[in-house]
C-alpha cells in the first residue's frame, strides 16, 4: 500500500496543472449545467456562453489529457523507461493510476453528479445506486478507453490519434447505428468494450505486451462496428418477443396509400389494427422491411425506428429502403414481408398538477417548470433516467390561458380511460428517439420536453396543438408502462412498387 | 563458480533479423565483466535482454539465479541498471528523484546516498530535464548506487562524457564495486582495460570470446619478425596468428594464442632462421581493432 501511494503523491506533485483544469472544468460544468429554472440573469448560460454548449466536450478533454498523462509517467511502451528496471510491481503500479484517476476523475465526477442532483431539487443520498451505477457507465465508456489507449501510446502526440478516432467512432456509431434493436446490441457492445479494455490494461501491465494490446483493442472497435451495423440474427429478436399472447392483430391495408408527395424513399404501409386491450396503446420498438424479387433480388431494410401513427382500427408503418433498390424492384411484382416489433403500454399512475410559476414536482416524471414564453409544454428534469412515455392533457385552463385553436376538448384523462387514446392522433408522448448512446452523459440529470395539449393530432397534416399553459392551469399526466411484446410478420404478395408508391417512380 | 549472469545459448531476433546469436556467457559473482563490440554487435540487446526489458527469441539467462523473463520486483531491488539513452523522469528535481526511489528499495542507504550527491556534486534543488548529460548521468548513477546493489548494469554509461565526468562516474563506480559485480557494455575501451576484470567481445550478434582481462592481455601479441630477404608467407598460415602485413623484410601480424615457446618454436618451423623476433603487449584497443579488421577481411 505505500508503494502505491508512494507512486500516487509522485503523480500528484507531477501532474497538479492538469488537476487543476480537471477539476476548475468540473466546477464549471457544475455551474452551466445547472437546470435554468433560476430567474434569466442567474443562469449559467449568460454567464458563459461559450462553455455552453460544450462544456462536455471540454470537461472529457481535460479528463482524457489526466488520464493519458498519468498514464504515461510510467508509460508502458519503449525500452528506455527508467522505471522499468526498478522494483514496480505491475499490481500495484496498476492500482496507483486507478486510485489516481479514482481520486481527480471519477470522484469529482460523483460530486458533479450530487451539486446537480442538489440543484436540480433531489437529494442525492436518495440516488446512491444510481450514482454509483453511472460512475461505473461513466467509467466503462469515458474513462477506461482512454486509459487503455494511454497504455499502447508513449506520449500525448500518441495518444491523440487514436483518442481523436475513437471520438469519431462512436459519433459515427451513434448516427449509423440502427436505433430498434438497442436492448441487443448496446449490452452486447458493452460486453466487447469492457472486455477488450480489461485485457489490453492487463495485458499492457502486467507484460508490456503492445502489440497483443493494440490487437486486442483493434478488434473490439471491429466487433464493435459489426454488432453495430449486421442486423440481429431473426431467433434473437424472436426470443425476445416469444412470450406474445395478446390478440393485437396487425393486417396490411390494401387500400393505396394516399399521402402527400415526398421524395423520400419511405415505404408508408397502412394496417388495419384489431385487439388492443382497453386503454391500453402501442409503442413502436421497430420495423423491418424485406423485399424478394422472383430473380432471387433480396432487399433488407435493417431494423428501423420510424413513426408509427395509429389509433385502434389503423395505422400507417414507414420503412426507409435505398433509393437503388427501389428503383431496381419498382417495376417488377415482388413479395414483401414487413416484420414489426411493439410493445404494449398501459396506463400506470395518473398525477394532476396545478401549474406554478415556481418548480413544481409531478411524481414518475420529476421536477417541473413551465416557460411563460413556450406555453405549449413543460420542462422536466429527472435524474439518471429518461421520462417514461405519458399521455398528457389538460382538465382546466388558468384565468388568463390564451388557445389559439379555440377548441375546448374534453380531458385527456376521460379519453384515455374510454379507450380512445393512442400514440399518434390525439396525444403525444415523449418517445425514445434517440440512440442509446446519447442518453449517457457527463449529466446525471436528463431534461425532456412535455407537449401538454388538448388537442394536437398527428398524421399527415403533422401537428397542431392548442396552446393553452399558463399560471392556474390542471395538467394531467398518465404514465405508461411496458407489457407485452408483440412481434408481427405482415406478408404482402404480388405488389408493384411503383404501383403502391407511385410518387417515388422516376 | 558463483555466477551472478548465466547465460546459455541467448537468441533474440527482431523480425528475423537476429541481434544476438546463441550467446553463452558467464559473469562470475564480484567480476567487473565489460562487454565490447562494435556499433550494432547486440551489447545493448544483451543488456536489455538480461533486464527482460525484451524477451529472448530463444536461449535463457539467470540473472541473480532467477530467469531473466521472470525477474520480479524483489529482484530488482538487488540490480542498479544505467543506460546512456534511459528516460529519466526530467520533471523531478534530483532530491525528490531519490527521495521518490527511496521507498522502492529496503537497502537503501541515506548516507551513501548524500555522499554520492555530495561527490558527484549534484545539485539537489535543480529538475533532472535541466541537467547537463553529464549531471544527468551522475544522477542516474546516485539512484542506482545508493541501494547497495549486488548487480550494477551499465550500458553504454561513459558516452558522450567529457574526460573529468568520465573519471567521477568510474571512481564512484569502482568503490561500489566493492562487493558487487558489474556488467558494462562500452565503447571506450581505454578506460574499460583500467578496470574490468573480464572482458566479452561481441561481434554481429555473437560473442567471440568472453574471459578474464589477464589472459586476454597474456594471450595477445603483436609479433614482428624480421629476415634476412623478403619472406615468403607459407601456404598454410597457424590459424592463430591474424593481420600478417610485410613489409620488405619484416613480417608483422597478431599472434591470438601467445605462449613465448610455442610462438617462437611455430616462427622457426615456418621460417627457420630468422633475424630478429619480438612479441609486444597489445593494448584492448588494439586488440579489438586487429580482431574487427581479421573478421571484416574474413567477411
Amino acid at each position: 500500500m505505500s508503494q502505491i501511494l508512494n507512486i500516487v503523491r509522485k503523480d500528484i506533485r507531477g501532474l497538479r496543472l492538469e488537476i487543476l483544469l480537471v477539476l476548475a472544468a468540473t466546477i464549471a460544468f457544475i455551474w452551466v449545467r445547472r437546470p435554468d429554472w433560476l430567474p434569466t440573469s442567474e443562469q449559467a448560460f449568460s454567464t458563459l456562453p461559450h462553455l455552453n454548449y460544450s462544456m462536455e466536450e471540454l470537461l472529457q478533454l481535460f479528463r482524457c489529457l489526466l488520464i493519458a498523462r498519468v498514464v504515461h509517467k510510467e508509460s508502458l511502451v519503449g525500452d528506455r523507461q527508467f522505471w522499468i528496471t526498478r522494483p514496480y510491481s505491475w499490481r500495484q503500479l496498476l492500482a496507483a493510476k486507478t486510485l489516481f484517476v479514482c481520486l481527480f476523475v471519477v470522484v469529482p465526477s460523483a460530486v458533479a453528479d450530487c451539486a446537480l442532483l442538489h440543484f436540480a431539487r433531489y437529494s442525492p443520498l436518495s440516488y446512491v445506486p444510481q450514482l454509483i451505477g453511472h460512475q461505473a457507465l461513466l467509467a466503462a465508456l469515458f474513462i477506461a478507453p482512454f486509459f487503455a489507449i494511454a497504455t499502447v501510446t508513449r506520449n500525448l502526440w500518441q495518444f491523440a490519434a487514436p483518442s481523436v478516432g475513437l471520438f469519431a467512432f462512436s459519433f459515427l456509431l451513434v448516427r449509423l447505428q440502427p436505433e430498434a434493436v438497442e436492448w441487443l446490441r448496446i449490452p452486447s457492445i458493452l460486453t466487447v468494450v469492457i472486455v477488450a479494455e480489461v485485457v489490453a490494461i492487463v495485458l499492457q501491465y502486467a507484460e508490456r505486451r503492445v502489440a497483443a494490446a493494440r490487437l486486442v483493442m483493434i478488434g473490439a472497435v471491429a466487433a464493435v462496428a459489426a454488432i453495430s451495423l449486421w442486423p440481429p440474427p431473426d431467433a434473437v429478436v424472436a426470443l425476445r418477443y416469444a412470450a406474445d399472447q395478446t390478440p393485437v392483430n396487425i393486417a396490411f391495408d390494401p387500400a393505396p396509400f394516399k399521402i402527400a408527395e415526398d421524395f423520400d424513399p419511405e415505404l408508408e404501409i397502412p394496417v388495419k389494427i384489431a385487439g388492443i386491450p382497453e386503454s391500453c396503446v402501442l409503442q413502436l420498438d421497430g420495423t423491418r422491411v424485406r423485399i424478394a424479387a422472383p430473380g432471387g433480388e433480396t432487399v433488407d431494410s435493417g431494423w428501423q425506428l420510424t413513426n408509427f401513427f395509429h389509433d385502434n382500427n389503423e395505422g400507417t408503418l414507414a420503412a426507409y429502403i435505398d433509393r437503388k433498390d427501389f428503383d431496381a424492384l419498382k417495376s417488377v411484382k415482388v413479395n414483401v414481408r414487413v416484420t414489426v416489433a411493439l410493445t404494449l403500454l398501459h396506463p400506470g399512475n395518473t398525477f394532476t398538477s396545478t401549474l406554478q410559476d415556481a418548480p413544481f414536482s409531478i411524481p414518475d416524471l420529476g421536477n417541473c417548470w413551465w416557460n411563460h414564453d413556450a406555453s405549449m409544454g413543460m420542462r422536466c428534469v429527472a435524474p439518471f433516467r429518461r421520462l417514461p412515455p405519458v399521455v398528457s392533457g389538460v382538465t382546466k385552463f388558468g384565468p388568463d390561458c390564451i388557445s389559439i385553436s379555440g377548441s375546448i376538448p374534453a380531458p385527456v384523462l376521460k379519453d384515455l380511460q374510454a379507450g380512445l387514446v393512442n400514440m399518434g392522433k390525439p396525444r403525444y408522448r415523449i418517445p425514445w428517439m434517440n440512440g442509446y448512446f446519447e442518453n449517457i452523459s457527463l449529466n446525471p440529470l436528463v431534461v425532456d420536453f412535455i407537449v401538454v395539449s388538448d388537442n394536437a393530432s398527428g398524421g399527415a397534416g403533422g401537428w397542431k396543438f392548442t396552446y393553452t399553459l399558463c399560471s392556474g392551469t390542471e395538467v394531467v399526466v398518465t404514465t405508461l408502462l411496458p407489457g407485452a411484446r408483440i412481434l408481427r410478420d405482415i406478408d404482402i404478395h404480388d405488389i408493384r412498387l411503383v404501383d403502391y408508391w407511385p410518387k417515388y417512380a422516376r | 563458480m558463483n555466477c551472478a549472469i548465466r547465460i546459455q545459448k541467448l537468441s533474440k531476433e527482431f523480425r528475423r533479423v537476429a541481434a544476438l546469436a546463441d550467446m553463452d556467457a558467464e559473469v562470475p559473482d564480484g567480476a567487473i565483466y565489460a562487454l565490447v563490440g562494435p556499433n550494432g554487435a547486440g551489447k545493448t540487446t544483451t543488456l536489455k535482454t538480461l533486464m527482460n526489458i525484451w524477451r529472448p527469441t530463444r536461449g535463457q539467462a539467470e540473472v541473480l539465479g532467477v530467469d531473466s523473463t521472470r525477474l520480479s520486483p524483489r529482484e530488482f531491488t538487488r540490480i542498479g541498471y544505467v543506460s546512456e539513452n534511459q528516460e529519466m523522469p526530467e520533471w523531478m528535481t534530483v532530491a525528490y528523484l531519490l527521495a521518490y526511489l527511496k521507498p522502492f528499495y529496503p537497502t537503501w542507504d541515506d548516507a551513501l546516498c548524500a555522499d554520492l550527491v555530495r561527490r558527484f556534486d549534484l545539485p539537489p534543488g535543480r529538475k533532472i530535464g535541466q541537467l547537463s548529460r553529464g549531471m544527468r548521468m551522475k544522477a542516474a548513477f546516485a539512484s542506482s548506487f545508493a541501494y547497495r546493489p549486488e548487480l550494477i548494469i551499465l550500458d553504454e554509461p561513459f558516452t558522450g562524457l567529457d574526460a573529468l565526468v568520465r573519471d567521477e562516474l568510474i571512481e564512484g563506480l569502482l568503490e561500489r564495486a566493492q562487493g558487487a559485480t558489474i556488467l558494462l557494455s562500452s565503447h571506450d575501451l581505454g578506460e574499460i582495460e583500467t578496470f574490468a576484470s573480464h572482458v566479452g567481445y561481441l561481434e554481429h550478434g555473437r560473442l567471440r570470446f568472453s574471459e578474464e582481462m589477464a589472459s586476454l592481455v597474456e594471450r595477445f601479441r603483436e609479433v614482428e619478425v624480421t629476415f634476412e630477404a623478403a619472406p615468403t608467407l607459407p601456404a598454410a598460415w597457424p590459424e592463430g596468428w591474424i593481420q600478417p602485413d610485410t613489409s620488405a623484410a619484416v613480417l608483422r601480424f597478431v599472434d591470438t594464442r601467445f605462449d613465448r615457446e610455442r610462438s617462437m618454436s611455430e616462427i622457426q618451423r615456418l621460417f627457420g632462421d630468422v633475424r630478429d623476433v619480438t612479441f609486444s603487449p597489445m593494448s584492448l584497443r588494439s586488440i579489438f581493432v586487429a580482431i574487427a579488421k581479421d573478421a571484416r577481411t574474413a567477411a
